[in-house]
């Protein structure tokens, strides 16, 4: 165990922008991509707003061979992690070796079976029309068949924590030596009558249905739930010795990684947060950096009441009173919750912060609560020293996960 | 393996392999199941029944060295169906709170570490039919990662829901007769339910608690070869498997064949294990535990890993059931009919995936000590 690992592509695909630099000019400038639901007709949804991507044309993103009748998802997933090929400049006419392996994180899009794939079965069964079935596939495998890509390819569904886990688990991949390269990230797609319907019904989701725009508020007093978001982010990650080798470009070092679970319950936090102060401290413990260099954390902060209240109790625990003086913001104030792809995406956010010395802002930020009184970046991004960053993501049934970035001497 | 004819739960299938008259309760009452579904419940119970056989006191371990690594394809199917079928004709706001907690892949690893407070890493991984095998193979990375104890390790799969079962259909690689291995008649896999859950299990750790072994966890190997490169991926992670575990390809005296029974798969298996074997081909015994259990999709490569396990501790070989006719395509030294009594020092576990993944599993007899200590649950 001793490679040392590193990003050296990034691809997104968000609301808000497709690819790294349009996705961070509009984090800068705190623009938000929440809007009334356009995948179908939400009226009889309690909640109607999502952050959608508008008019996503995978081809107009990356001129590739995509197989036919991709199922959304496979979309998102694809064309991220072609674009973090296309960054990373590895030669994609030479990816079919076993020395690279793809670790792909979802929470909907990784089963065999998936609701377009129900939907359209239940369609056909009451005699209504025959619809093309999608394939049973992953967004791991549809990478995996893209580029030829031999070694282990593995889909993780870590529920909202599964972007987290699958770069976590890339990089003991390439630490263990079981890989010199690994294409790693998340993709959702959720944006699905069922599973809108599903959470609606957990009563998770914002019902802030007038003002889309504003329904994201991670940490404000007036935050009433999450916002289902759609996107994609995925990174190449490689052994130093190898990003050395090619003289590739490199954005951070990921240096370390927890996963922990509450053992409390499927849908409810653990009310003392104790357990996500763990997740944070085992991480910073495995990157071997202290407490007091910890530079900026990128905080799960969905919006719920819950989590934010108990996310913010978790790092004054941890930091006591450093906690007041490290800068914190929630990438899902602008592109809501992307489930599967949220870790993944909001790591690419924190390797964006740790080369650009910048802090994305956590926008609608507008009314102090008295649960959440750390520094949250309010609306306005930030030039700030970056050298060690923490990406939290916790998930239903208690799985939680911390990354930590370095930047690289 | 039963007809279905009395009790097909509304699924096209004749024959299949159900888990007839289970109750999650049976073995495990104190549990609110009510929010899992039907592969969760199974995984539960599978955990609970390891832990038991383990001998495993939890109150006398900490909870943060112990962790759980589950495979699954489907994950909660039943409940996905159930609230389609209300979505379409009752609407959004019918829908029950618990669709999104027991539909979710994630669900049964979560339950095991809530109803056993583990608190531990907590790992959910999907690949197919390679699933839970894949989840084996990274709870033993995760002992080189981390200071753990001990991991519940395996995976199940339920695809038993009408919807569910219509679409794997689609793929026509269901039997209509009998799951009949490598046989010349053999005319695809019998779909089952279950899965196993594995106890791992820290050497030291093992040895201190005085710990029953049934064998030790060598390696895996895990690959995917482009179908258009023409290359053997079972030969490429069996090496892979074989060097991570220290062992020789001549030290291999037992194997334990995918053999799902589909007509182009077996084939393919067959000349990989003779590829591998060499000149060996006809004296290493091979057997195909779906003879008997079916394909559980997710869970069946933690069900052979769990057979293999006691095949080692027993000297015991499982028979290949359903086999009559050979094929000369399938040249192997297969264990027919019945068991055979013979000592195993070193198996390999095969896990292949119809999106071309080969997992390739070593387990070394330890003479009882260190290892792994199973069971399963089909």
């Amino acid at each position: 165990m001793s490679s040392r690992v590193v990003i050296t592509g990034i691809g997104l695909v968000t609301p808000i922008g497709i690819g790294v630099d349009a996705f961070w000019r509009s984090c800068l400038a705190g623009v938000s991509g929440v809007g009334r639901i356009r995948a179908f007709n939400p009226s009889d949804y309690p909640t109607q707003i999502a952050a959608e991507l508008q008019d996503f044309d995978p081809l107009d993103a990356i001129p590739l061979d995509f197989p036919k009748d991709l199922e959304r998802v496979h979309q998102l997933g694809l064309v991220a992690a072609a674009l973090a090929i296309a960054d990373s400049g590895l030669d994609t006419g030479n990816m079919d070796c076993p020395d690279i392996s793809v670790c792909g994180g979802s929470c909907l899009g990784s089963r065999l079976v998936s609701e377009e794939r129900l939907t359209a079965i239940y369609h056909y069964e009451n005699g209504r029309k025959k619809v093309p079935l999608p394939q049973a596939k992953t967004v791991s495998d549809f990478i995996a068949d893209q580029y030829g890509i031999q070694g282990p390819i593995l889909s993780f569904s870590n529920a909202c924590a599964s972007g987290n886990h699958s770069i976590g688990w890339a990089f003991n991949l390439l630490r263990l030596g079981k890989a010199e390269i690994v294409i790693a990230g998340g993709a959702e797609a959720p944006v699905l009558p069922l599973t809108t319907a599903g959470f609606c019904a957990m009563r998770a989701m914002s019902r802030r249905n007038d003002n889309p725009q504003r329904a994201s508020r991670p940490f404000d007093r007036d935050r009433d739930g999450f916002v289902l978001g759609e996107g994609a982010g995925f990174m190449v990650l490689e052994s130093l010795e190898s990003a050395r080798r090619r003289g590739a470009q490199i954005y951070a070092e990921i240096a370390g990684y927890s996963m922990t679970c509450e053992a409390y319950h499927m849908a409810l936090p653990e009310p003392t947060a104790g357990e996500v102060a763990q997740a944070m401290e085992v991480a910073v413990r495995d990157a071997g950096v202290d407490l007091a260099n910890i530079s900026y954390i990128n905080a799960h902060g969905t919006s719920t009441p819950k989590n934010d209240a108990g996310e913010t109790m978790a790092i004054k625990a941890l930091f006591g009173d450093q906690a007041y003086r490290i800068p914190i913001s929630a990438t899902k104030s602008m592109i809501g919750h992307t489930l599967g792809a949220a870790g993944a995406v909001e790591v690419a956010a924190c390797a964006l912060s740790v080369r650009n010395d910048a802090l994305h802002p956590t926008i609608n930020y507008e009314f102090p609560d008295s649960e959440c009184d750390l520094d949250y970046v309010p609306n306005e991004a930030r030039q700030y020293k970056v050298n060690v960053a923490i990406s939290n993501s916790f998930g239903f049934g208690g799985n939680n996960s911390s990354i930590v970035l370095k930047k690289l001497n | 393996m039963l007809d279905t004819g009395n009790n097909n739960r509304g699924l096209k299938l004749r024959i299949a392999g159900l888990l007839e008259n289970f109750d999650p309760k049976n073995i495990l009452s104190d549990c609110k199941y009510d929010w899992m579904d039907r592969f969760a419940h199974i995984a539960v119970a599978a955990g609970k029944l390891a832990l038991d056989d383990a001998g495993i006191d939890l109150n006398g371990e900490d909870r943060r060295k112990i962790g759980v690594v589950f495979g699954s394809s489907l994950g909660g199917m039943h409940v996905a169906e159930e609230q389609l079928e209300i979505l379409f004709t009752k609407g959004p706001k019918r829908i029950r709170p618990k669709l999104i907690p027991a539909n979710t892949l994630n669900s049964a690893a979560a339950e095991i570490a809530i109803t056993f407070g583990l608190k531990g890493p907590n790992l959910t991984v999907t690949a197919s039919d390679v699933s839970s095998s894949a989840a084996i193979g990274l709870a033993y990375d995760a002992f080189q990662i981390y200071d753990l104890d001990i991991v519940i390790a395996g995976g199940t799969d339920a695809p038993f829901s009408p919807l569910t079962v219509k679409s794997l259909l689609g793929k026509r690689l269901i039997s209509s007769s009998a799951s009949r291995p490598f046989d010349l008649d053999r005319d695809g896999f019998v779909l089952s339910e279950g899965g196993a859950l594995l106890i791992l299990e820290n050497f030291e750790h093992a040895q201190r608690r005085a710990a029953n072994v049934y064998a030790e966890y060598g390696g895996y190997g895990l690959c995917r070869i482009n179908p258009r490169m023409n290359g053997q991926p079972l030969t490429h992670a069996a090496r892979m498997a074989l060097q991570c575990s220290s062992v020789p390809i001549e030290a291999v005296d037992y194997i334990q064949a995918h053999g799902s029974a589909t007509r182009q798969g077996d084939e393919i298996e067959a000349r990989g294990i003779c590829q591998l074997l060499g000149d060996r081909f006809l004296q290493v015994p091979v057997s195909a535990a779906k003879s008997m259990l079916g394909h559980t999709l997710g869970g069946a490569g933690a069900i052979d890993i769990a057979v293999c396990a006691l095949t080692i501790r027993d000297g015991t070989l499982v028979p290949t059931i359903n086999h009559v006719t050979r094929d000369p395509r399938c040249n192997l030294n297969l264990v027919c009919k019945h068991t055979q009594a013979r000592p195993v020092n070193c198996a390999l576990i095969n896990a292949i995936s119809l999106n071309g993944d080969s997992m390739v599993t070593v387990l070394k007899n330890s003479g009882g000590q260190a290892g792994l200590t199973p069971f399963v649950s089909c």
